[in-house]
């Protein structure tokens, strides 16, 4: 006889936002296989893309973007435990973050512009600017979304019902899940 | 409940230096790479979208998409 009790398991969130999730990982599945294709038929032209990208952008942009998950994170159990305040400098933490990334990569944008690596350079860069710039406005989508969250929080919205707030919170998961498969492909494999 | 959290983004962190570290020394060992890539998506699913509690097909159905962007890439790559 089993003397543990089995949680129930849950989906956290809306139904609508998992759809919409799936929805946008099987886009961007599509330009991430459509980037490894490209790869794969022009080898030399990719090899020496990949050697004008700088690394330690990669590294520092990753940094910012799991950071600001995890702060996430922490806002949305601050919330379960009543903690409105902490969720709410949790949130704001979590937007400061990705503020982090947003500079970081307007920084790495502006320099490959400096040095005529626009989106007509070449297939490399045209999939490049593609796949980053979506990411990019999934990002400044997602910043949106906490400063409302965090609003949301200040004002009690979520007191009782955290299902908005995990929504939420689960956009922002989705565009670090797609960041740590883009950062490999794009900045670190040969 | 803020520990586990903590841990994972520890590991999320570990696991992308030593990535760049390993690619740049051992160019060849891309297969690693794609598995460790996969490996943080699994981490970010059951960790920070916490579906290690979720019903287990929406779990699953979450799991193989950074599995088959993993094996798709390495496909290609290694092609």
């Amino acid at each position: 006889m089993s003397t543990s009790i089995e949680r129930p398991r849950r989906l956290p969130g809306d139904l609508a936002m998992w759809w919409f999730i799936l929805a946008e990982l099987a886009v961007f599945g599509i330009l991430l296989m459509a980037f490894a294709v490209a790869q794969h038929v022009h080898q030399t032209m990719f090899h020496s893309g990949k050697a004008l990208l700088d690394g330690r952008w990669g590294m520092w942009l990753t940094v910012a973007l799991i950071t600001s998950g995890l702060f996430a994170a922490l806002a949305l159990q601050s919330m379960r435990k009543g903690r409105r305040i902490q969720s709410v400098i949790g949130l704001i933490s979590a937007f400061f973050s990705a503020s982090v990334y947003v500079v970081l990569k307007l920084q790495e944008y502006g320099h490959l512009l400096d040095l005529g690596l626009d989106i007509e350079r070449n297939i490399f860069f045209t999939l490049y600017w593609i796949v980053t710039g979506f990411h990019f406005l999934h990002v400044l989508l997602g910043m949106v979304i906490l400063l409302l969250l965090a609003l949301g929080c200040a004002l009690g919205r979520f007191d009782g019902d955290e299902s908005s707030l995990e929504s939420g919170i689960l956009y922002w998961h989705m565009v670090d899940l797609v960041w740590v498969l883009l950062f490999p492909l794009i900045y670190v494999l040969p | 409940m803020m520990y586990p959290l903590i841990v994972c983004w520890l590991l999320l962190m570990i696991l992308t230096q030593a990535g760049i570290d390993i690619i740049q020394r051992y160019p060849a060992a891309w297969i690693l790479i794609l598995t460790m890539a996969a490996f943080k998506g699994w981490l970010i699913i059951d960790c920070f979208m916490e579906l290690h509690r979720a019903p287990r097909r929406w779990r699953y159905l979450l799991l193989s998409w950074p599995t088959i962007m993993a094996f798709g890439i390495g496909a290609f790559i290694g092609w």
